[in-house]
């Protein structure tokens, strides 16, 4: 069971990266901490529109505050996207099984749109937890007016950062996963991924046809509430016996093989 | 002294006016993160079936205005399940939290036989009453919505209170031209309350991809959006039927929104979305109506039924925009 708890904080700042794409920060409060891949349901603290929350993967934990990308997409993530600072905020978390890493030498880490998100998080951790390791992002978008800038704070989190677009205005030509398929390369690295659901189902073919084994993905569902009660976000079991998990309570981190994609 | 926050519903003695409604609180055990289980004079639990089930594809909720869509499909662990692995469990926590257990079946058989089975397993449950879910569709009659007819209500009820001595409510479906009748067959066949409102039906259609958004395409509205129905209903059957107990749910938010049902004439209230939003909704629901009677220097009983005393109300009304 994940600690999580329900916290009335400010909004602090948002910040526009990309086309659509922007970063919600907020003053971490005192006593909460959290793992990459942990999520938060984030709504506005006096319900309306939106009413739900919505679950967001932790984007950076950094300079005490709490980092959350989004892109504005829907009714929620272009409503976040307006906020002003100040804007009191309900954050309920953090929630979720996070990601756990492996001992390795190589960590990759293969984004796919907004999939970027836990990805900040992630590489700062790994840069603790496993010095000398080579961290790679392989990052895709469909055009490069989305591609989110990796100078400045995210820059020296990733020893290789590789992007791809599908008509190749930003990066390599073609999609991540084809990006993914070229590092296939015999060296056992982590492999961690989030994206849209056709690029991890895509990538978990992938790595399951070279032999790949403890893949970490983080999935994304609808949730209404993300601690196991509202019993939503169902991911079908590959295994059939249970049919479906709860992701909010196992996942967003799953290993890609448990899943029937 | 009693406490000014106690209150009963028939049979049911509350600490305080405040319960959990079912499906959004699991089986007792999730809110364990948030706050202890005994301040909350009491929950439902998801409703439980003599089988488990999975419940329906995805997706299985939606947004909607002030509100949300679902279709989970009753999924549920199954009685058995909940015997053996929730209920000791939540009995360690729930102190003084009164556990209200929500059955339902696919036939008036089959709620009578999960009736029976409460009965028999309570020396190690322990709830303190039953609530009977007759939203669900009798499958072996089409899957014709058991709530919503007379007949097969009827024998639904009738089957569950044979089975079951224990405090018995039972939740009324607002997807019908009038609930009063449904409460009144509920009284007379020997439940000592109701339950209402459930959530009513509802559809949201993905515009961009010409079809419905969830997965069963038609689903449970619920949400601040419902409250004013669940008012409307609760006000009706306590002045049709001013005896009988009434638990009142549907679309409470704050402590302003249950005091409404109090109001209208529910001895206590059920509240459920929001918890999913906030989930320290019912324990700031409970401590607004503590303000309250705090303020006053009166007892939350004082404001059950109290919008439908005789003559006009004293004070004029004022439009504060």
């Amino acid at each position: 069971m994940t600690p999580g708890a329900t916290w009335t904080i400010p909004l602090q700042e948002v910040e526009v990266v990309a086309e659509g794409t922007y970063w919600l920060r907020f003053q971490r409060p005192h006593g909460l901490a959290c793992e990459p891949g942990h999520f938060f349901m984030l709504s506005p603290a006096f319900p309306g529109v939106p009413f739900l929350g919505r679950p967001l993967s932790i984007g950076d934990v950094h300079g005490g505050r709490l980092h959350f990308l989004l892109r504005a997409l829907g009714r929620a993530t272009r409503w976040f996207r307006g906020l002003q600072p100040g804007a009191p905020m309900r954050l309920v978390g953090p929630l979720g099984r996070p990601f756990d890493p492996p001992d390795r030498e190589v960590h990759r880490l293969v984004a796919g749109g907004i999939g970027l998100a836990p990805f900040f998080y992630l590489a700062r951790r790994l840069r603790e937890s496993r010095p000398g390791a080579r961290i790679e992002l392989l990052y895709g978008e469909r055009a490069a007016a989305t591609h989110v800038e990796l100078d400045g704070a995210g820059g020296e989190l990733f020893d290789v950062v590789e992007r791809f677009t599908d008509d190749g205005s930003r990066g390599a030509s073609g999609t991540v996963v084809d990006g993914a398929v070229g590092r296939l390369d015999g060296v056992q690295a982590a492999w961690y991924g989030c994206g849209p659901h056709p690029m991890l189902r895509a990538l978990a073919g992938r790595l399951e046809e070279a032999g790949v084994t403890g893949a970490q993905f983080s999935l994304e569902e609808r949730m209404a509430c993300g601690f196991g009660v509202c019993q939503a976000c169902i991911v079908p079991n590959r295994s059939g016996s249970p049919r479906y998990r709860l992701l909010c309570m196992e996942g967003p981190v799953v290993d890609p093989r448990e899943v029937a994609w | 002294m009693v406490d000014r926050l106690a209150t009963t519903c028939g049979p049911l003695e509350l600490a305080n006016p405040v319960l959990a409604a079912s499906g959004t609180f699991g089986y007792g055990e999730s809110f364990e993160r948030f706050w202890p289980l005994d301040t909350i004079g009491g929950f439902v639990t998801k409703t439980l079936f003599p089988a488990p089930r999975d419940g329906n594809p995805a997706p299985r909720v939606a947004e909607t205005s002030a509100g949300m869509l679902n279709s989970i499909g009753l999924a549920n662990v199954g009685w058995e399940a909940f015997v053996r692995d929730k209920a000791p469990r939540v009995n360690e926590l729930r102190g003084s939290a009164r556990m209200i257990v929500n059955i339902a079946g696919n036939s008036p058989e089959e709620f009578g036989e999960i009736a029976a089975r409460v009965e028999a397993d309570n020396g190690a449950v322990r709830c303190d009453a039953v609530e009977v879910n007759v939203s669900c569709p009798n499958v072996k009659e089409g899957g014709t919505n058991i709530g919503c007819h007379l007949d097969q209500f009827r024998d639904a009820v009738r089957r569950v209170r044979a089975a079951t001595g224990l405090p018995l409510f039972v939740k009324l479906s607002p997807n019908v031209a009038d609930v009063v009748p449904f409460a009144r067959c509920a009284a007379d066949e020997g439940a000592d309350g109701v339950s209402l409102i459930n959530t009513l039906y509802g559809m949201q259609i993905d515009i961009e991809r010409r079809w419905p958004v969830l997965g069963t395409g038609s689903g449970g509205l619920s949400g601040p959006a419902i409250l004013p129905v669940g008012v409307h209903w609760v006000y009706k059957v306590r002045a049709a039927l001013p005896d009988l107990p009434i638990l009142g749910i549907g679309g409470i938010a704050n402590w302003r929104d249950a005091l409404q049902y109090l109001m209208a004439g529910a001895q206590a209230v059920q509240v459920g979305t929001a918890s999913f939003v906030n989930p320290d909704a019912c324990p700031e629901v409970l401590a607004g109506l503590d303000r309250w009677c705090a303020t006053r220097g009166s007892s939350i009983r004082d404001a059950i039924g109290a919008a439908h005393r005789a003559g006009e109300p004293a004070v004029e009304p004022v439009w504060t925009g």
